[in-house]
């Protein structure tokens, strides 16, 4: 399929938007300075995108991703995704203990990343109900610990039996004195890519 | 004096931070749960002064858990805890008579301020 030009600016226009507010809420989250910036919001193969997101991330570390459905009027799937170290400060800084306190995976830090799924995933729902009137509900996230590929892969699932290629909104965070390797994807699935179009035009 | 609290959410480090927060303001938290079937078994056991209880969760969700606990004692003292204002859930539990809201991520002065209203009205 051929996107226009005009459709990709406006589709990466509101994705700085979502960006942006969640960009405050994750700061107020973690009570320090974060700014997540958007690396990209582009259609792509999802082949490729895969292959992408597996070069990004060290996979003999591992990874936790968060993914959230967000069902109404535009179905979306979210995904916020990092590797475990980067979960374990997130942690840290989330019960307000000197960062390095938490040394593996546990119970807090598949809630931290289940958490913070779940707050901005919910600015995503907020942005679309509240800009252009339509209804969007969260579900529950279900959190994943394996490699970033597998992670990925079960995000893409449901589109990737639709079609070959996806829209992609891709972040990066940036914490003021730590270098923060999260990414958070979002994907309209089903026909909410065209609802999506005509709601940034009408 | 301090009141008894139940805190209900899906996150566990969500709970272990309410707790923490709570603890630090002389609150004594007596209970905890991580979905709404538990919230109501635990309430009808422990009658906490008040529940913190979170919106979007598995197997039962806040509301309908707020509605349950209502049903069981109409006086019951509920502040719901929502991720950046879902309206049409919190507006739903302000009409069954939640008591008040928090939204996350919070603050822990909201947070008290939410908890000592409450507990000005018991």
């Amino acid at each position: 399929m051929v996107h226009s030009n005009k459709t990709i600016n406006a589709i990466q226009m509101i994705a700085r938007l979502i960006i942006d507010e969640a960009s405050r809420a994750f700061s107020k989250m973690i009570r320090q300075g974060v700014s997540i910036e958007m690396q990209n919001a582009y259609f792509d193969d999802i082949s490729n995108v895969t292959a992408k997101i597996c070069n990004e991330y060290n996979e003999y570390k591992g990874s936790v991703g968060a993914i959230v459905d967000l069902t109404g009027d535009v179905k979306l799937k979210f995904l916020f995704m990092t590797d475990l170290s980067t979960a374990q400060i997130l942690t840290d800084l989330l019960l307000r203990r000197q960062t390095g306190t938490t040394k593996e995976y546990d119970i807090n830090v598949e809630s931290t990343v289940q958490e913070i799924g779940n707050v901005l995933s919910c600015i995503v729902a907020n942005m679309l109900v509240n800009d252009f009137q339509i209804s969007m509900t969260p579900s529950v996230p279900v959190v994943l610990r394996d490699f970033a590929g597998t992670i990925f892969a079960e995000f893409i699932r449901d589109v990737a039996d639709e079609r070959q290629e996806a829209l992609v909104v891709e972040s990066r965070f940036l914490l003021s004195n730590q270098k923060m390797k999260c990414h958070m994807f979002i994907m309209p699935v089903g026909e909410s890519e065209q609802i999506l179009q005509y709601l940034t035009f009408s | 004096m301090g009141k008894k609290i139940m805190v209900v959410d899906d996150a566990a480090v969500i709970r272990l931070m309410l707790k923490d927060i709570l603890e630090s303001h002389q609150f004594e938290v007596v209970g905890e749960c991580s979905n709404g079937q538990d919230a109501i078994e635990k309430f009808k056991a422990l009658k906490p002064d008040i529940v913190t209880m979170d919106i979007i969760m598995p197997n039962m969700d806040g509301v309908q858990a707020l509605e349950e606990i209502l049903k069981f004692d109409k006086n019951a003292k509920v502040i719901m805890v929502t991720a950046l204002d879902q309206r049409e859930f919190l507006m739903k539990a302000i009409r069954l008579g939640a008591a008040d809201f928090i939204v996350k991520p919070f603050e822990d002065a909201r947070v008290i301020a939410a908890i000592q209203r409450v507990a000005r009205q018991i």
